[in-house]
């Protein structure tokens, strides 16, 4: 099964997550000259191309082959909620989606494990669920 | 038509970060960092000495490097770059 997650962003957008991982273009054309790390020369291209063009639309895709995936109806409402009502807790989730905090937890862990949410620390240390992706497809 | 697209595959420990664009593509393997790429050429090529490739289009040349890695659970840079020019 081949799980494409796809994440559509405008060039500004990339350019503020670039700033944010290397500080400024003059920076990573440090790193790459330094180090020889192909994937900086790529941002590096890629930073100056969108610096130009901040509107145009890329298009970010992370492809993942496994078989061992099941979504379910019930993995896909959790993954509907993470994504459009953006809770900032398990336990908010499982109080949004009617369920017992105790039987979403396994199910939100399989779903972090198979790559398609995150658990990022949110207010006083809870984990808060993230979906970063505008579309998931799956090919057989 | 997709102006401009970046896409990562993991595959027996490699990543494969292949990308689009209107100017051009490119296929990074990590964490051998190899490169391949037609960005500043008419042609396709692999780093460091820029050897041509004689396919032409990423989706042919993605097709060989996924072939090599799950063929050889691994990235031979030799093997892979004599699969490629042939």
């Amino acid at each position: 099964m081949i799980i494409t997650l796809i994440k559509k962003q405008k060039g500004y957008e990339v350019i503020k997550e670039f700033t944010e991982k290397y500080g400024s273009l003059k920076e990573l054309e440090r790193l790459y000259k330094e180090t020889g790390n192909n994937l900086f020369l790529v941002d590096y291209e890629n930073w100056k191309f969108l610096r130009d063009n901040p509107e145009e639309e890329l298009e970010r895709g992370e492809i993942k082959i496994t078989n061992k995936l099941t979504l379910s109806d019930y993995e896909l409402e959790i993954l509907d909620f993470i994504k459009n009502e953006h809770p900032k807790s398990i336990r908010e989730l499982a109080r949004l989606i009617n369920k017992d905090v105790r039987s979403i937890h396994p199910k939100i862990k399989e779903l972090e494990e198979d790559g398609l949410i995150e658990l990022v620390k949110g207010e006083k240390n809870r984990k808060m669920p993230v979906l970063n992706y505008d579309e998931i497809s799956i090919a057989i | 038509m997709k102006k401009r697209t970046e896409n990562k595959l993991k595959l027996h420990g490699k990543t494969i970060n292949y990308s689009m664009s209107l100017k051009g593509w490119s296929i990074v393997i990590m964490p051998e960092n190899i490169l391949i790429d037609n960005f500043h050429h008419d042609f396709s090529h692999i780093h460091p000495d820029r050897k041509e490739i004689k396919t032409e289009d990423l989706q042919s040349i993605l097709i060989l490097v996924i072939k090599h890695v799950n063929n050889n659970k691994c990235v031979n840079y030799e093997t892979l770059r004599k699969e490629l020019i042939k």
